[in-house]
């Protein structure tokens, strides 16, 4: 039970974060893209180099589900 | 809608529909066995030390970048007529543009040749990925052998089509009293110094030649360590003994103990550096290989196609941001830090 349940909560909790902040960039990229259009190219190039730093967390997460998934942890089983 | 109506548009829409519903229906693929460390190629070694199928990977990017390279400067013209020569200076001046804008002409022009390598060789082990056989050909194994090394547990059925062999979707799981049985024989093997052979294999195992080379641990954190390593070197040529001055004795906020804590902080993220380039990396390639294993075990017909452009894209964004993070770590690491200007 617990095996299956800790990946899951693994990337499940650990995805909030970065959900949230990808919002809240894309949210300030497209105000600001809307009130200067024309840098709307410079802005969605640094809204996505943001959005994979946010979203790198989400990996993080990720990285340690999938360990727990295909290695496990000691003293899980 | 009407030119969506022609006849032969119609007998397009409808065969695909109709083979979307036989892959779903009649198609269906194994899942591949997801491992997390790099499997070794039988037979191939150099002196005492394994060949992984990442490390051939690895090799196989190196030469697309150097052939490619080489192809584009085999006959440089002042105004290019090649069209590789045109396709990489253009590429060229867009990044030299970049760098420009983040680290002024002197830096960026210094620097430019390891951005680049970093980019183009991560562009391409990453892009390998959706290379068709990568990941699918390989040798087949008895389950019990990829148990006993790395704990596998689920097998399929093999079938001979003509002269190749390949596994069919039939699952066979071990039972618990068989992985006892096999652990006690692979270590009475293992006494005798022999190699490790079933008496007869349950199932089989797909082990992939070629496997995407950021799916290895040791690729992503052995090439952030050089990078972070370089970085300090750079600093240390650049400023002198001036560098040190921020990890041991930094003059910032002008109160010694929260400089002494901004300094014991400045040290620590520098290993933090490495941990997050590397499994950033790690991370992303090895969710997108998962992702297009299990796309294609789902339906194997149409339904990897969106994925496969997303992992186009991940991969440039992955290689993009290592190189870029590397030109801004370099960056800093060159930068007179705020405390040795007084303001």
């Amino acid at each position: 039970m617990v095996e299956i349940l800790s990946p899951g909560l693994a990337i499940g909790l650990g995805a909030i974060g970065p959900g949230i902040g990808i919002g809240l960039l894309v949210m300030g990229a497209l105000q600001a893209m809307g009130r200067n259009p024309e840098v709307a190219g410079e802005i969605r190039t640094n809204m996505i180099l943001g959005i994979v730093f946010a979203e790198s967390i989400a990996i993080y997460a990720l990285v340690v589900a999938l360990l727990l998934l295909f290695v496990g942890a000691p003293g899980l089983k | 809608m009407s030119k969506l109506l022609k006849p032969r548009n119609l007998a397009l829409i409808l065969g695909i529909v109709a083979l979307l519903l036989i892959a779903i229906l009649f198609v269906r693929v194994p899942l591949p066995t997801i491992l997390l460390p790099a499997e070794h190629v039988p037979g191939l070694k150099i002196g005492n030390f394994p060949i992984t199928n990442t490390f051939i990977a690895t090799i196989l990017a190196d030469i697309v970048v150097l052939v490619l390279g080489f192809l584009a400067v085999r006959r440089m013209q002042e105004v290019p007529e090649s069209r590789l020569q045109n396709i990489f200076e253009w590429i060229i001046e867009v990044f030299d543009g970049m760098l420009t804008d983040i680290g002024g002409k002197e830096k960026a022009r210094s620097w430019l040749a390891v951005f680049m390598t970093i980019l183009l060789f991560l562009l391409f082990a990453n892009w390998l990925e959706l290379v068709p056989g990568v990941d699918s050909i390989g040798y087949i194994e008895p389950v019990e052998v990829a148990y006993a090394k790395s704990g596998v547990t689920v097998g399929y059925e093999k079938k001979q089509i003509g002269p190749f062999l390949t596994l069919t979707n039939k699952q066979v799981k071990l039972t618990d009293e068989e992985m006892a049985r096999i652990k006690e024989e692979y270590k009475e093997a293992k006494e005798k110094g022999e190699e490790y052979h079933p008496h007869e294999a349950k199932g089989y195992v797909l082990v992939p030649y070629v496997r995407a080379a950021a799916t290895d641990l040791n690729l992503t954190i052995g090439l952030a360590l050089l990078v972070v390593l370089w970085s300090h070197i750079i600093g240390f040529r650049r400023l002198g003994g001036k560098y040190i001055r921020r990890f041991a004795l930094p003059h910032i906020t002008g109160m010694k103990p929260i400089d002494l804590l901004v300094g014991v902080l400045e040290f620590i993220s520098e290993f933090a550096k490495v941990i997050s380039l590397s499994f950033r990396l790690f991370g992303n390639i090895f969710a997108g290989q998962v992702l297009l294993f299990v796309m294609a075990f789902l339906v194997a017909f149409l339904l990897p196609v969106p994925f496969m452009g997303l992992e186009l894209f991940v991969g440039f964004m992955q290689a993009f941001v290592f190189a870029i993070l590397t030109f801004i770590y370099f960056e800093q690491a060159t930068h007179s830090h705020a405390g040795d200007e007084h303001h």
